[in-house]
């Protein structure tokens, strides 16, 4: 029996009980079968020997022993685990059994017992590997052909018997071995295929294992995000709630701030007409402009939080290009001030209608003038406009200092000023394109940018064109519904 | 020579933010107008008739219970025909159409444009009311 190493990864405490020789395990069955039908046919063969009485009685008596032995030592041997012991013990209780009649000298026996032999060899042949087998048959060819002879002193003597004897024991043995062989070869394979099987089931059983662990884990992974996003959209809530709050009580000092210093500044007479010297002119339009700058930055935040709350909304409507980007270049022509910019347009005569809501829409234009105006020093800053399949594109090009590339991603998000460090003093609060790319998205709109950073930017805004047929449905009798602030702080 | 120019209204502004009422007092003397304030919806219905403003600037956050909102509109139940210009804070959408809707008859942002808010009170200067 050949037996193979058990595997060596051990993934489970049952691997070891598993790994029994299968094979053995069989035999051992059919071992312990014959046993005990040889042991109950001897103590059949022991109670007719009783009957029987006399010579053969007593002959039939010491056979029905030997077998008694034999079975009964199997057994033990069997129970101690010593299968081809037990075996061997079974085959010779065998073979004393069928040599006493000729030891007893019974005449019939010489003639009888070479044709026992066969059989024992034959159980021997199914139980053990046919090396065993041919160890039985030597000695039954012993006690055949020689111990007679040796015991009778005659080396002439071979009858009929003996020789058909033999030649059946060779044929048993030969078929014995060829049987056995095969059901080797079929428990090997059996054996084989059953330990795969039992591999596979416990890499199947790992795996189902991790799998479980896995899921565990991304379950309380999942529970966890959940937490996470609740806690992130009442962070998010409470944001809004804060800037609209914020914004809210920055008004009432600005009201005073701007509005005490646009009427010193541009009504003398609500002062008795007492004009104020020139010095405290120019710092109060420091203070005044200032004062609107903070004005607008509020403003942006406040539209930044109704964009979290979901509030910012936009009234898109049927609307003329041409006015929107004359409104919004007109009050950009404001800001050059006297800076050596050249404001250009350089639009067609003709362009169609667009979808938009056109107070979003300028103030998209306004911040991307102001910025492009804000930061270039020399040059121009040029407005254009083409159709685009159903858009149109807005492009406003600056001579300015362009905007590195890295920033190119990000400079969308919020509160993204390129420079952080030592900023530009010029700079915002970085929020009006972030602000514009949220207005474009809700009128079904886009912006992009390309810049080469020293030589000026060029950012992109595309407008639906408006299409009777698509437009002209339900959007438009909402809006007579819905109530529309036109005026800006 | 402004003070000819303009003839002189009673204006109530209906306030509780002490520097905007007197940020519209300062404005206010652009046309030598008088101005009157109440700090909640509830003192003004109880003083008008006897401060008897010519036009009426309406914040909406006040003092007390009653938004300005809803002193407009008490004061229309009452037939008050008296112009009313609401100030608001929020300029959000929706505002201007909620200040008409309940009897404003104009509409200013805070804070005050000053310049807006001299045109306005041009505008309804003289005005038969």
């Amino acid at each position: 029996m050949s037996k193979s190493p058990p595997p060596s990864n051990g993934a489970s405490p049952n691997e070891q009980s598993t790994n029994l020789d299968f094979a053995t395990e069989v035999q051992s069955d059919r071992l312990s079968l014959i046993w005990r039908v040889t042991f109950w046919i001897s103590l059949l063969l022991l109670w007719l020997a009783f009957v029987e009485g006399g010579t053969s009685g007593g002959v039939l008596a010491m056979v029905s022993l030997s077998l008694l032995a034999g079975s009964l030592f199997a057994n033990q041997l069997l129970r101690l685990g010593r299968f081809k012991m037990g075996v061997w013990a079974f085959a010779a209780g065998g073979t004393v059994a069928a040599c006493v009649p000729v030891v007893a000298r019974i005449p019939e026996a010489l003639e009888i017992t070479p044709l026992v032999f066969p059989l024992i060899i034959f159980l021997v042949g199914l139980l053990l590997p046919p090396a065993h087998t041919f160890g039985m048959l030597g000695i039954t060819l012993f006690l055949t052909l020689i111990a007679p002879s040796l015991a009778v002193g005659n080396f002439s003597f071979l009858g009929v018997h003996q020789i058909a004897g033999v030649m059946v024991s060779i044929v048993s043995a030969l078929l014995a071995a060829q049987v056995t062989g095969e059901l080797h070869q079929i428990t090997e394979w059996a054996l084989d295929n059953y330990k795969r099987e039992r591999r596979s089931t416990l890499d199947l059983f790992e795996k189902r294992q991790q799998l479980q662990k896995s899921l565990q884990r991304s379950q309380v992974l999942g529970e966890k995000l959940k937490d996470i996003n609740g806690q992130l959209e009442s962070a998010k809530h409470f944001r809004g709630q804060f800037l609209a709050n914020m914004s809210h009580e920055l008004r009432t000092p600005l009201n005073a701030i701007i509005g005490f210093s646009e009427t010193m500044l541009s009504y003398p007479m609500m002062y008795d007409d007492v004009a104020l010297p020139e010095a405290y002119q120019r710092d109060l339009e420091q203070i005044r402009d200032s004062g609107e700058q903070l004005l607008a930055v509020i403003n942006d935040i406040l539209d930044l939080s109704r964009v979290d709350a979901g509030k910012l909304e936009t009234d898109t409507a049927k609307a003329k290009l041409d006015p929107i980007i004359d409104s919004a270049m007109m009050t950009a022509a404001g800001l050059v001030g006297n800076k050596p910019i050249e404001l250009r347009r350089d639009t067609p005569n003709a362009m169609p209608d667009v979808f938009v809501d056109d107070t979003r829409l300028r103030q998209v234009l306004l911040n991307l003038l102001s910025n492009a105006i804000k930061f270039t020093d020399t040059g121009s800053v040029t407005v254009r406009a083409r159709e685009e399949d159903d858009a149109v594109c807005i492009s406003v090009t600056d001579t300015g200092k362009g905007i590195p590339e890295s920033k190119l991603e990000t400079i969308f998000d919020e509160f993204s000023q390129v420079e952080q460090k030592g900023r530009d003093p010029r700079a915002g609060a970085g929020l009006g394109l972030t602000i514009s790319r949220k207005l474009l998205s809700l009128m079904g709109g886009q912006i992009r940018v390309e810049s080469t950073h020293g030589e000026g930017s060029t950012f992109y805004v595309t407008v639906p064109i408006y299409q009777s047929g698509l437009h002209d449905s339900a959007l438009t009798k909402e809006r007579s519904q819905r109530p529309i602030v036109r005026g800006r702080i | 020579m402004y003070e000819d120019e303009y003839k002189s209204m009673k204006i109530l502004y209906v306030e509780d933010n002490q520097i905007n009422l007197m940020l519209v007092q300062r404005v206010a003397r652009m046309g030598n107008h008088e101005v009157v304030s109440r700090t909640s919806g509830e003192a003004t219905l109880a003083d008008f008739d006897e401060i008897a403003p010519e036009i009426v600037l309406m914040d909406i956050q006040l003092e007390g219970a009653m938004t300005g909102l809803e002193a407009v509109r008490a004061l229309r139940a009452r037939n008050i025909n008296v112009p009313v210009v609401a100030l608001t804070a929020y300029a959000m959408r929706g505002d201007r159409e909620k200040a008409i809707a309940a009897g404003c008859n104009e509409h200013l942002p805070k804070p005050i444009p000053v310049k807006m808010l001299l045109e306005i009170l041009d505008k309804y200067d003289g005005a038969v009311v």
